[in-house]
């Protein structure tokens, strides 16, 4: 299947930079090919979804305003959050190969539309990085690990779908799901102890293991290990950690990564250059992948921008406040510039082993609980049926 | 880590092996006695020093607070542990602040009830809250339960201080052994289930999460008590849109203190018909909020406070674009209004961020619903005849609270917490049904309880008088004897005259009042001040009997008509009107014989009378209505086995001692000495230690009717007493004799003299009120003591002299009469 936009007359720009292979490459002529592409994206968004038409009105932009990287940060944003509460569109319900919802954790479960190009091109980005990184490997079978939901039939949770295609990058031997899928009723359960015995079995075998999904349950893994006064496992030095997702709802006992990092490599034995975070999200979903010192990397098909909390600025780089990412990847959903509900600092240069821009994730953007005794949104555990529908 | 566990101070790990043996840790503490009158008196002293200035409390208040800060925190910890707050707010809240004393509902049924603790209380508190927690430790001892507060590692050590500092006051150390305070963190669940596997009550302030992570380790016995977070807001109504004056406390109330109390409005639904309607009305409201947000300086937010805002405002921005919202919002971004025309109520990221939305009066339950569980405040701004619609409204909605614009923060004394009254959740209400217990009110008084002895001086009637009362509380005011002669007024709240009146009324249950079936008359003396007749008012609603307020009416003859004709069987009064009355209807009453009992006051009823009455009219029985001073309330009440003057002490109202005549020492027991009574609960006005002046002795011997309080014996007026011949001598019993024995009814006096080294005493007796023959040797008959005196050891005359009344020996001011008069 040739991977191709909905109209390469309207976004033949958009196509070329998304074919981009090197995801690290930095060229003045890729900032030039970026604008290109930006425009047309926001053209085609523009004719396409009534929404942005007015959004666009609304904050007096025009394509014009667009000379060069520097004007970036004038196309109006989207919050992220916007695109729980609200369905957008720029594509007929017919060209919707794939729709997902986001395994938000408190609220709304976000909603996000794909047309074939759009997945498929995000797709793509993952495997030309990890074609990049050397994770790609078809000669061993490998066992996988997944922290994440065991299918249901039907699902259309987000995560669940993208750990799934990550096992294509190695030949699979088993994979075993952390998240049990209990029935209909009782949904999805973590299974600790099957996934401790699942990994002593892993380690015995000796093949690569593959260990994808969200931190949180790793963690929790570890830690029953330790609490049980478990020996440290063995695995495969060839096998891979793969994070992404966050803490899911357990906010509360996100550790300093670093330190989760050193605790995986003393009890499972993956070495450190092994264990990646990847962020990413529904709303946006080019990947932006941990480099060897834990760097979330910035890749060619997408720009950051660091906004301040408060006036919605630009910052500088080291300056903490809202993530921004712009790409014109996206053809489904005007959600070519999306504000994150989270907190960032963009370096520009590089470190000891690369050279690119990357982003440090410095927390939530927002408050989890209040101070004050009045109730926050925050905090209800249920979701409640009233306000804006 | 430091823990305190029961008056122990533990390091860190000991804390665990405590916590193995909670069950007997737990039941030592619940057997600790910690009485209420105890409690109150130790926090008073507590508060009132707190008041004056603590360093050390407030040197422990570090970190995020501020000076003005840490003052208010302490003055609101002494404003609470008052004594005078803490009986208002259990009176308040528990309609009684006699509690863990089964007592009678009513009169008709032998049904009891009581309010006594749950047993052991747990109190999760929200951290950076100190005052709270210590506060929350009070509430639980004021319900008289054992307290275990968790705190986490992350709270300053100020509650642990702030009662360590309580202990000082805790003389008989009994408060310390009714509360631990632990550091044990939310993670640590062996530990807090631990502690709530004994516990009868968790009291779990905080979020939902916090919450709900408690009520899953509570076990499912344990009476679950949150204080979870909850959400205000204003309304208002169609009349009142362009209500500036109203609107502009509205827009106070969205500033002040940064909406971060659970009253702060996160709303402000309005009733329009329209979109257009609300976006009119928020450009007006927008100037009001713009006013008052300029007047106080914006705080410094910390990144995620500022984005939780951002967050929420950008995401009403964008969906403006194409719905019907709208953000209002400060140049400076110091405040911002989010129009949205839906109903129901919107969650603020708070910091002067209000959403406004539209409500129907019609719907407004409806349209409340979804957080139905959180409401709490409505600052409502509505016109006066739109109020009642929508407070019942708003009632109906479950709203807990509701106040005028500009007030959403705002509290009184007493007022329900969160829907409830806290010390009711804290405490059971027992119900009893015992049998054969007719004329017990109270089962206290039938139980062995030591009051502790009373402390300071001693209160003479001048001391008493001396005193300046709370005009807020002296609403009432009889004639009192003054103590220079002239006449003075003691001053009652209300409170103290009904608790009075209900101890009263108690005594007259005791004293064989049926009110079931009884017919009373109340025939004292009204009028003029005196407190008599409205007294007995009361006390005779209060039993609920059939009553007849004729007061002592001089047309004796209706009196008696009305007494007949209603088949009265009850007379209350003075003894002298009595008489009177009986006399003055003596046919009648002899032919009529409807009166069987008799409840006297205010005089002594002699016991020739009392026989008259008996023996003539078929009157059954004659007791004390009540003993009691019109300063001190009611002392004492007589049951169906006191003879005489003895009586048994309001113990609920007073603690009674007994000092010797000349020295501030006790009595030994039986010997007899001046009664001092200290009030229990009296509050326009202080008694401790009050010597009303009467003469008595305790009573050892336990008394037929079963009451283990304390039972005296009155034997006159100080005064009285004094040493003749080497012997003491009572004037109460010469006068007793006289009037017991000869049926005499006028003044008399004793005059003590010396002749020849040899002491002489002169009984005077006014000659107009003689009826049968008085001489010396009825006295020597009658008189133990002076017989002796007289004719074994010979160290003293006696003479009785009948003399003219203008003869007698007066006080030059008031001209009364002395009883006793020294020459020696």
């Amino acid at each position: 299947m040739t991977l191709q936009v909905p109209d390469s007359r309207l976004l033949g720009e958009v196509e070329k930079l998304c074919s981009i292979r090197n995801p690290y490459s930095y060229t003045s002529e890729d900032d030039k090919l970026f604008i290109k592409a930006m425009k047309q994206n926001i053209t085609w968004h523009q004719e396409r979804c009534e929404f942005y038409r007015q959004l666009l009105d609304q904050e007096k932009f025009s394509i014009d305003q667009l000379n060069g990287i520097e004007d970036l940060h004038k196309i109006p944003h989207i919050f992220a959050n916007f695109f729980k509460r609200n369905e957008i569109k720029s594509v007929s319900d017919e060209e919707v190969s794939l729709h997902l919802t986001s395994s938000g954790t408190t609220g709304q479960k976000s909603q996000m539309f794909f047309d074939d190009w759009t997945i498929g091109s995000a797709q793509r980005m993952v495997e030309w990085i990890w074609e990049e990184n050397g994770w790609i490997d078809d000669k061993e079978d490998v066992n996988y690990l997944l922290y994440t939901y065991e299918p249901e039939e039907g699902s259309k949770l987000g995560t669940a779908y993208t750990d799934n295609f990550l096992c294509k990058f190695a030949p699979i031997n088993e994979v075993f799901y952390a998240l049990k899928f209990l029935g209909k009723n009782k949904g999805h359960k973590f299974d600790v102890f099957g996934c401790i015995e699942t990994l002593r079995r892993y380690e015995k075998e000796g093949k690569p293991v593959r260990i994808f999904g969200f931190p949180a349950f790793l963690y929790f893994t570890i830690n029953q290990m330790k609490e049980l006064g478990l020996d440290p496992i063995k695995l495969n030095p060839e096998s891979f950690v793969f994070l992404g997702g966050g803490w899911k709802g357990n906010q509360d006992k996100a550790i300093d990564k670093l330190d989760f990092y050193r605790e995986v490599e003393e009890m499972l034995g993956i070495p450190d250059h092994r264990l990646r975070d990847g962020f990413g999200s529904v709303e946006h979903c080019i990947p932006y992948i941990e480099g060897k010192k834990h760097e979330f990397r910035i890749p060619t098909w997408s720009r950051v921008i660091i906004r301040d909390v408060k006036t919605l600025e630009p910052l500088g780089d080291g300056e903490v406040g809202y993530l921004n990412f712009i790409s014109p990847y996206i053809t489904s959903v005007p959600a070519n510039s999306v504000l994150m509900g989270d907190l960032a600092i963009r370096h520009s240069g590089g470190n000891s082993t690369y050279e690119g821009p990357w982003f440090e994730i410095v927390g939530r953007a927002g408050v989890k609980k209040n101070k004050s005794c009045a109730i926050a949104a925050s905090e209800l555990l249920k979701e409640f049926d009233g306000g804006a529908k | 880590m430091k823990h305190l566990w029961f008056g122990e101070i533990l390091e860190g790990v000991e804390l665990d092996s405590r916590l193995e043996s909670i069950y007997s840790e737990a039941s030592k503490a619940l057997e600790v006695e910690l009485k209420l009158d105890y409690l109150l008196d130790v926090l008073d002293r507590f508060a009132n020093d707190v008041e004056k200035g603590c360093e050390k409390l407030s040197s422990l208040l570090t970190g995020e607070f501020s000076d003005e800060e840490k003052e208010e925190i302490l003055s609101e910890i002494a404003k609470f542990c008052k004594k005078d707050h803490l009986v208002r707010k259990i009176k308040r809240e528990l309609g009684t602040e006699d509690l863990n004393d089964l007592s009678r509902v009513d009169f008709d049924r032998n049904i009891f009830e009581t309010w006594a603790p749950l047993g052991v209380l747990t109190h999760v508190t929200p951290g950076n809250s100190p005052g709270l927690s210590f506060l929350a430790i009070i509430e639980g001892l004021l319900a008289g339960n054992v307290n275990i507060l968790k705190l986490s590692s992350r709270d300053s050590d100020f509650t642990i201080e702030a009662l360590k500092e309580l202990y000082k006051y805790d003389r008989n150390q009994v408060i310390q052994k009714k509360v631990a305070v632990l550091r044990i963190s939310s993670k640590e669940k062996d530990k807090l289930a631990r502690l709530m596997s004994v516990a009868s009550g968790v009291s779990a302030w905080g979020g939902e999460e916090a919450i709900a992570g408690l009520r899953e380790l509570a076990l499912p016995t344990t009476r679950f008590i949150p204080w979870g977070h909850k959400i205000s807001f204003g309304l208002v109504s169609k009349e009142s849109l362009n209500d500036t004056d109203k609107l502009k406390e509205l827009a106070e109330d969205c500033v002040f203190m940064e909406q971060q109390a659970c009253s702060s409005p996160q709303s402000v639904l309005v009733e329009v018909d329209s979109f257009d309607e609300l976006v009119k009305f928020t450009e007006n409201f927008s100037k009001l909020v713009d006013e008052a947000s300029s007047k106080v300086p914006f705080p410094e937010l910390s990144i995620q406070e500022q984005a939780e805002i951002t967050n929420t405002v950008e995401v009403i921005r964008l969906e403006s674009v194409n719905q019907e919202k709208k953000v209002f919002q400060a140049e400076d971004k110091s405040w911002r209004l989010l129009v949205e025309n839906t109903s129901g109520l919107g969650l603020s990221p708070l910091f002067r961020t209000v959403w406004i939305k539209p409500f129907s009066r019609k719907n407004l339950v409806q349209e409340l619903l979804p957080l139905r569980g959180y409401l709490q405040t409505c600052g409502l701004v509505a016109k006066r005849d739109e109020l009642g619609e929508l407070a019942s409204k708003l009632t109906s909605a479950g709203i807990l609270r509701i106040t005028p614009p500009g007030e959403m923060l705002g509290s009184y004394d007493g007022e329900p917490h969160d829907g409830v009254y806290a010390l009711s959740r804290f405490m059971n209400r027992v119900r009893a049904e015992i049998k054969g217990l007719e004329d017990v009110w109270r089962l206290s008084s039938l139980s062995d309880s030591k009051d502790e002895k009373p402390q300071g001086e001693i209160m003479g009637k001048a001391d008493f008088q001396s005193q300046t009362p709370d005009e807020s509380k002296a609403k009432l005011f009889f004639r009192s004897g003054g103590s220079s002669g002239e006449p003075a007024l003691s001053p009652f709240s209300y409170e103290d005259y009904h608790t009075q009146m209900q101890a009263a009324a108690e005594g007259l249950l005791a004293a064989g009042l049926e009110p079931a079936s009884d017919r009373v008359m109340n025939l004292f003396f009204g009028g003029g001040l005196y407190g008599g007749f409205p007294s007995f008012f009361t006390i005779l609603e209060k039993l609920k009997v059939v009553h007849f307020p004729m007061a002592a009416h001089e047309d004796l003859g209706f009196v008696g008509n009305m007494i007949t004709k209603n088949n009265v069987n009850v007379l209350m009064g003075m003894p002298s009107y009595l008489v009177q009355l009986f006399k003055a209807n003596e046919n009648l009453f002899k032919s009529n014989k409807t009166v069987k009992k008799v409840f006297f006051g205010g005089e002594h009823f002699s016991e020739k009378q009392r026989e008259w009455l008996i023996s003539e009219f078929g009157v059954e029985a004659i007791r004390s209505a009540s003993y009691g001073s019109v300063d001190a309330g009611p002392l004492g009440f007589q049951c169906l086995h006191t003879t005489g003057s003895v009586h048994h002490l309001n113990h609920n109202l007073h603690t009674l001692e007994v000092l010797k005549l000349e020295t501030d020492e006790e009595a030994a027991p039986g010997e007899t000495g001046r009664l001092v009574f200290t009030s229990k609960k009296r509050d326009s006005i202080k008694i401790n230690r009050y010597d009303v002046g009467d003469l008595g002795r305790l009573i050892e011997e336990p008394c037929a009717c079963g009451r283990k309080i304390p039972t005296f014996e009155l034997l006159g007026r100080h005064g009285d007493i004094f040493r003749a011949g080497g012997t003491f001598f009572n004037y109460n019993r010469f006068s007793k004799i006289l009037i017991d024995k000869t049926g005499f009814d006028g003044e008399s006096q004793l005059i003590i003299s010396q002749i020849d080294g040899k002491d002489r005493l002169e009984l005077r007796i006014d000659e107009k009120f003689i009826h049968d023959p008085v001489n010396e040797e009825l006295f020597l008959k009658e008189y133990m003591d002076l017989h002796e005196c007289v004719i074994d050891e010979k160290c003293l005359d006696f003479a009785v002299v009948p003399v003219d009344g203008g003869q007698f020996l007066r006080t030059p001011g008031s001209g009364k009469l002395k009883r006793v008069v020294d020459q020696r």
